[in-house]
């Protein structure tokens, strides 16, 4: 059975290119949300194996996004992507206790290897 | 951080290639000013209000170079006028966040921008008042011309 991933970034460009990478590798997008709401609503309703979370989107940012999926579920899988990846982002992210943070444009190999990192991992937050 | 020492305007200018390139295989290339012909699409990004610096850029560009770079992100997928609106939105995002990294790791503080404003109609005012310092770049590829105009404050003492 095909691991799930719920996607939450407000580019229908990113959404379809994580679609494309990771059908042949047994994953399955199963829902995309435009922004930190509807990713909320989605990740409670669909219950993903995985997230990957945008951090510039409209309304709330992937950020607090993060913070509300963790405290819903504080051993959710959720990978986060962003054009801004400078040091202080990377610490903030390690904060919410998260460990990946993948810049973008969206290197198909990095993203996939960080993925299996993510799904092999029983722990994926940092301790 | 020396700001004398480091060009702003040539940061964006080699970032936006960067992606260009990255996402669309078009090569873009410095040339003189000019005047962009009608037919464009208009862009924006700035920094949020608490950014521990001030930034604007304005990136203006030509529709059939727009076209193209949609057309090579999406496949040949995408060509409709509101979808490549979209898709520029997040090429803007892309390419600026790679800079706005840059800056980022330079100063020690991180900015965050808003979401890219994208529109057919030049954006009523570029405004640039109160911005300390002023950069741009003239670039031209095989499809198109693409303008970026980039305003900011960095207190250098930030570091």
């Amino acid at each position: 059975m095909s691991k799930t991933i719920l996607v939450i970034d407000d580019s229908p460009f990113i959404t379809s290119q994580i679609t494309e990478l990771t059908q042949e590798h047994d994953y399955k997008v199963i829902g995309h949300a435009v922004n930190g709401e509807e990713g909320i609503q989605l990740f409670t309703e669909m219950k993903p194996d995985l997230t990957i979370l945008d951090i510039v989107m409209p309304g709330i940012d992937g950020m607090e996004t993060a913070a509300v999926l963790l405290k819903e579920k504080p051993n959710a899988k959720i990978l986060m992507l962003s054009s801004i990846c400078d040091s202080e982002t990377i610490e903030e992210v390690k904060s919410l206790g998260l460990k990946y943070l993948i810049p973008k444009p969206i290197e198909p190999d990095v993203l996939l290897a960080t993925m299996e990192m993510l799904m092999k991992n029983d722990h994926s937050k940092i301790s | 951080m020396n700001q004398t020492t480091w060009d702003i305007g040539k940061l964006f200018t080699d970032k936006y290639k960067e992606v260009t390139a990255r996402l669309s295989c078009i090569d873009l290339e410095e040339v003189s000013p000019f005047e962009m012909k009608e037919d464009c699409i208009f862009g924006k990004v700035e920094t949020k209000p608490n950014a521990p610096y001030n930034l604007v850029l304005f990136c203006d560009m030509s529709g059939e170079l727009a076209k193209q770079i949609v057309s090579r992100m999406s496949n040949g997928t995408v060509n409709s006028p509101e979808d490549v609106i979209i898709y520029i939105r997040e090429y803007i995002n892309i390419a600026s966040g790679r800079a706005v990294s840059t800056i980022n790791n330079y100063v020690g503080k991180s900015a965050r921008f808003n979401v890219p404003e994208v529109q057919e109609e030049k954006l009523l005012v570029e405004d640039v008042e109160g911005y300390e310092s002023y950069a741009s770049a003239f670039l031209k590829s095989e499809y198109g011309e693409m303008i970026l105009k980039v305003a900011y404050t960095i207190d250098g003492s930030l570091n």
